[in-house]
């Protein structure tokens, strides 16, 4: 990845509980969305037939939107760096939503968040795999049965990380370099990611960039965040983050192979965006985009 | 499967301090473990971004239960964090589905309420009724539920709506609230004695 160029789809909108109404009285707005489908079935267990049951409402919306614009699927279930799991149910159900929505390509995230049991576990927070060759050839042999499985490319997201564990083989710009070159999946490139990690560990945003193939990058996500506990988190707390619209430039100037641009924010933060601030949002990125796309 | 154990580990520490003093104070008593895994344990459960793990980890662990069960912990008031402690202590987080969390919260709260560790006027009515509208978003059957009130629900659930306590208390009672979704659109009608009894007389 992206052996294949991707089409170019533009500037989109990650979609979460409260923007049925503006999906579809402001389509204008977002060229393509972006779904969690975790978020829109339930999930009875890995023991359990049937073991998913989709909204219905949230279908429907997504049908309607597909007949006149891209769907994406970023999907934050998979936990495909857990050492003791992979969730083969998981990459099937992907795989049925796939057929009936097509979308352009889906992604997960470069993490583990669950541990297998007689009752698993979830940590309800991304956690980083350790950036080791041994982890590289489990998670490459994991994006080989998802390729095989579900017919339409697959992106990986850079993690956010709080803590940082020491002696790794490789950094992570080269973990996911080699990751993609060796298994052939494309990079979700989180801006706002960068941009926590690095003012949280001490790291300018612009030496990761250098050292990531950007050729690789497919997506980029942008996003705002939130202190807490004297960390800046990944909260997607209102609008973009002001330092990552210089990065998105940055970015885009150098990445030509980037299809597109991702506004996130959480559901939480509806009462200080509102409409006109994800619009605005939206609009930031475009003005961004028309320049270097 | 070193790397297992070591993830193992991770989570446990993220989602429990005790666990992870636990750990810093006998580090050598777990199993499983390279020394490198060890090194890298001790490393992070000693950094201040352990603690910010632990705090997002509750929060994300909070979020199912606020968006399926908003009038509850808003009835909970200051008994919802060690509520929350206790019930997260029994129950490791097996998973951030609504209908999981949601139903196993709300057994839980249930033997809470009957065992008297948790009080509160309208606490068990608005439970069971916002379990029954979370599991009917779901169109699980069946798709007309019957919840009994002690309290009349109109100006109850009107208030609640609000983030308010009703004032004046609603008139106590012996309500019954449906909930029909048989047609789409959850619709709601407080229910006569006669026809509450009719619908919720077992079939033969």
């Amino acid at each position: 990845m992206p052996s294949v160029p991707q089409p170019k789809l533009g500037v989109g909108l990650l979609f979460n509980p409260v923007l049925p109404e503006f999906v579809t009285s402001h389509a204008d707005a977002f060229d393509y969305l972006e779904i969690i489908p975790d978020r829109e079935w339930s999930d009875r267990g890995v023991d359990a037939t049937p073991r998913y049951a989709t909204l219905d409402a949230s279908f429907d919306l997504f049908r309607r939107v597909r007949e006149r614009k891209p769907l994406l699927c970023h999907s934050i279930g998979l936990s495909i760096g857990s050492a003791g799991l992979f969730d083969l149910g998981h990459v099937d159900q992907i795989n049925r939503i796939q057929t009936e929505l097509d979308f352009a390509w889906h992604s997960d995230h470069l993490s583990f968040a669950r541990l297998p049991g007689e009752h698993e576990m979830h940590t309800a927070i991304s956690m980083p795999v350790p950036y080791d060759q041994e982890v590289l050839q489990l998670i490459k042999d994991r994006v080989e049965h998802i390729r095989a499985e579900v017919p339409c490319p697959f992106l990986l997201e850079n993690n956010v990380y709080y803590v940082d564990a020491p002696d790794q083989e490789m950094s992570e710009p080269e973990f996911l370099n080699r990751l993609a070159r060796e298994s052939g999946c494309g990079i979700l490139l989180d801006l706002h990611n960068v941009y926590v990690n690095s003012r949280n560990h001490g790291f300018t945003p612009e030496s990761f960039l250098r050292d990531l193939d950007l050729s690789q990058v497919v997506e980029l996500h942008i996003a705002g965040g939130d202190d807490l506990l004297g960390f800046y988190t990944d909260a997607h707390a209102g609008p973009v983050a002001e330092p990552v619209w210089g990065l998105l430039e940055d970015t885009l100037r150098a990445a030509p192979a980037v299809s597109a641009v991702t506004f996130e924010f959480h559901e939480s933060s509806y009462p200080m965006l509102k409409t006109e601030g994800i619009v605005a949002e939206l609009s930031h990125a475009r003005r961004i985009w028309d320049r270097y796309a | 499967m070193s790397l297992a154990a070591y993830q193992e580990v991770l989570c446990r520490m993220v989602a429990s301090a005790a666990y992870r003093e636990r750990f810093l104070a006998q580090s050598d008593e777990f199993p499983g473990l390279t020394p490198l895994e060890l090194h890298r344990l001790r490393t992070v459960a000693a950094q201040p971004g352990m603690r910010v793990n632990t705090a997002i980890h509750r929060a994300n662990r909070m979020a199912p239960l606020h968006q399926t069960l908003p009038f509850t912990c808003f009835l909970l008031g200051e008994q919802l964090r060690e509520t929350l402690d206790r019930f997260w202590g029994l129950y490791p987080s097996e998973s951030l589905q609504l209908d999981t969390e949601c139903g196993r919260f709300t057994h839980f709260l249930m033997e809470e309420l009957n065992t008297g560790r948790v009080t509160g006027a309208y606490v068990e009515e608005v439970l069971l009724f916002e379990r029954a509208c979370a599991e009917l978003r779901l169109r699980k059957p069946p798709l007309l539920r019957v919840v009994r009130f002690r309290h009349d629900p109109e100006p109850l659930l009107a208030a609640l709506a609000q983030l308010e306590l009703p004032d004046p208390a609603p008139e106590p009672g012996d309500y019954h609230l449906a909930i029909d979704c048989r047609q789409g659109d959850a619709d709601f009608y407080v229910l006569s004695d006669q026809a509450a009894a009719t619908i919720l007389a077992p079939r033969s």
